[in-house]
């Protein structure tokens, strides 16, 4: 993790405090705030289904720069890498007040999914339905014969949090957005790569707190390579179809040059042309998760029902998506 | 004695509130053992806040009572332990629902309810080595408590009886969940600091009403 000059310990709670001052036409956190760390879209749209999505804290832009018109409702991150509370969850779902419900987005992790599954059961007292869409494509995270559902996530609940926003400003009810969003879950995979310049090793599948990597390969060290690589091991993973049309987001870790993104997606581009090739394509910095140098490298094979909600596009102040 | 009133009740969580407050140096060095020590601290925080509040408030049923206190124990709390006590405290609200007093059933119910929302929302089981092995061993003993018409000093000596047992048999456990599961072969021997916590809860009640 990058070293912070600000205290780790309140800098989640100062910076949702911040970005409202900042940005005021944008955004806003409940004067009544409990912990202060909910910040919500500067307009609330309680006539349709909402998309929450939480996160541990430090991980910027994850997940307060996914707030917007065409991307999340709210926004809760947790204090530095901890899961975020319960209550705020619930804070933020009862401040917007949708009776159509709330479609919660998290990544895969025990404390995400103990706090979002408890967010659900504490609104289902106000009567304020809510679904869960935790976020698992991190390939591989868990054995290949292991279910989906034991893996976790990393970057690729930006997709999720797109086509659940699209589902609900269509006006789709809660159960359509979170079915729709599942089935995105269902067809998307991430793969993580590490360099290690000194000894120009490719790593995949190390986790962001120090999890060693799944496999390490000494004859891939350039751009070629690892496209090549990592376009083999999403494919393995996903398994696409003739029906569907592949999306693709690399996001660069935080010791890596911001070109070499752009250029690598060109070159998984390429690689994919001749057998499956890209429709859409996003590179740029979505999450420093990770501290290191390498990148995040997600596809998702989108049939025609996903694909009318990846149109659009949402403008952050650090990226585009 | 049949039935608990909202008074009584509330008596008895300002007692666990206590409990759990003086016990915060007992649960500290248990959890340093096995964990990451931060169980004694979290569960004071927690138990510190409800106590002010039950110190000050009263309530029109019982129902109101236990959502005041699980959802100040989440508010306050946050983390693991937030989310498993906190449940504990609302995943049976549906056993008080329109209640003015609570039989031993109704108890029995709810501390059930909320047993098996623990299991499922923590997805853990008997054998684990968490709070949950104390806690079915007490939640079982209420039901069964509740089936033989017992009264609450009965059934609340059973049941602490009961969590303590639950506690002994964590002993020999290997953790499976949280981050005890860390330490493996080091955790044989000690017992589970939230199952101690556990343990405490069913001793309050115990004394409260005896």
């Amino acid at each position: 993790m990058l070293p912070y000059i600000s205290d780790p310990n309140t800098s989640t709670k100062e910076l949702a405090r911040i970005l409202a001052s900042v940005y005021p036409d944008r955004f806003q956190i409940p004067s009544d705030s409990c912990n202060g760390r909910v910040l919500l879209r500067r307009t609330l749209c309680p006539d349709r289904v909402n998309v929450i999505v939480s996160s541990g804290g430090g991980c910027h832009p994850l997940s307060y720069g996914y707030l917007g018109e065409g991307m999340a409702d709210a926004c809760i991150n947790g204090n530095q890498r901890c899961a975020p509370s319960a209550y705020d969850i619930y804070e933020a779902a009862l401040k917007i007040g949708s009776l159509s419900g709330n479609l919660l987005i998290y990544n895969n992790y025990m404390g995400d999914y103990l706090n979002n599954d408890l967010a659900v059961e504490l609104l289902s007292l106000e009567n304020i339905p809510c679904r869960l869409c935790p976020a698992t494509d991190d390939c591989l995270s868990a054995p290949p014969d292991v279910p989906r559902s034991e893996r976790g996530g990393l970057i690729g609940m930006l997709y999720l949090i797109k086509i659940a926003a699209s589902c609900a400003e269509s006006g789709l009810s809660l159960e359509e957005t979170a079915r729709i969003s599942r089935k995105a879950n269902e067809r998307m995979s991430t793969l993580a790569v590490t360099m290690d310049y000194d000894r120009e090793l490719i790593h995949l599948g190390a986790g962001f707190s120090g999890e060693p990597p799944v496999s390490t390969h000494s004859d891939r060290f350039s751009m070629d390579g690892i496209a090549d690589l990592s376009y083999d091991v999403l494919c393995k993973d996903l398994k696409p179809s003739a029906r569907e049309k592949m999306y693709m987001m690399v996001s660069r870790m935080t010791l890596t040059h911001p070109e070499d993104a752009y250029i690598l997606a060109g070159y998984i581009k390429q690689a994919a042309a001749s057998r499956y090739p890209i429709t859409r394509i996003n590179a740029g910095f979505y999450t420093n998760l990770f501290h290191a140098q390498g990148f995040l490298i997600t596809f998702l094979c989108a049939d025609q029902e996903l694909e009318q909600y990846l149109h659009g596009s949402f403008y952050s102040d650090t990226f585009s998506f | 004695m049949d039935h608990l009133t909202t008074e009584q009740l509330q008596k008895m969580l300002l007692k666990v509130s206590e409990k759990i407050i003086i016990s915060e140096p007992l649960l500290t060095e248990l959890d340093t053992i096995i964990g990451d020590g931060d169980h004694g601290f979290g569960m004071r925080t927690g138990f510190s806040a409800v106590a002010a509040q039950l110190s000050e408030k009263t309530y029109a049923s019982p129902y109101e009572l236990f959502k005041d206190s699980g959802m100040t124990l989440i508010r306050v709390m946050g983390g693991t332990s937030g989310v498993i006590f906190g449940t504990l405290f609302i995943g049976g609200l549906s056993a008080m629902e329109g209640k003015e007093t609570l039989s031993v059933q109704d108890f029995a119910d709810y501390i059930s309810l909320g047993t098996q929302s623990i299991a499922r929302r923590g997805r853990t089981a008997r054998g684990d080595k968490t709070m949950y092995d104390a806690l079915i061993e007490a939640s079982e003993s209420l039901l069964a408590s509740a089936s033989s018409k017992e009264s609450f000093e009965t059934a609340f000596q059973k049941a602490c009886e009961a969590a303590k047992y639950g506690v002994e048999n964590t002993k020999s456990m290997l953790s499976k969940k949280g981050r005890s599961k860390n330490f493996k072969d080091k955790t044989l021997g000690h017992p589970d600091t939230g199952a101690v916590s556990v343990s405490l809860i069913f001793e309050a009640f115990h004394e409260t009403i005896c």
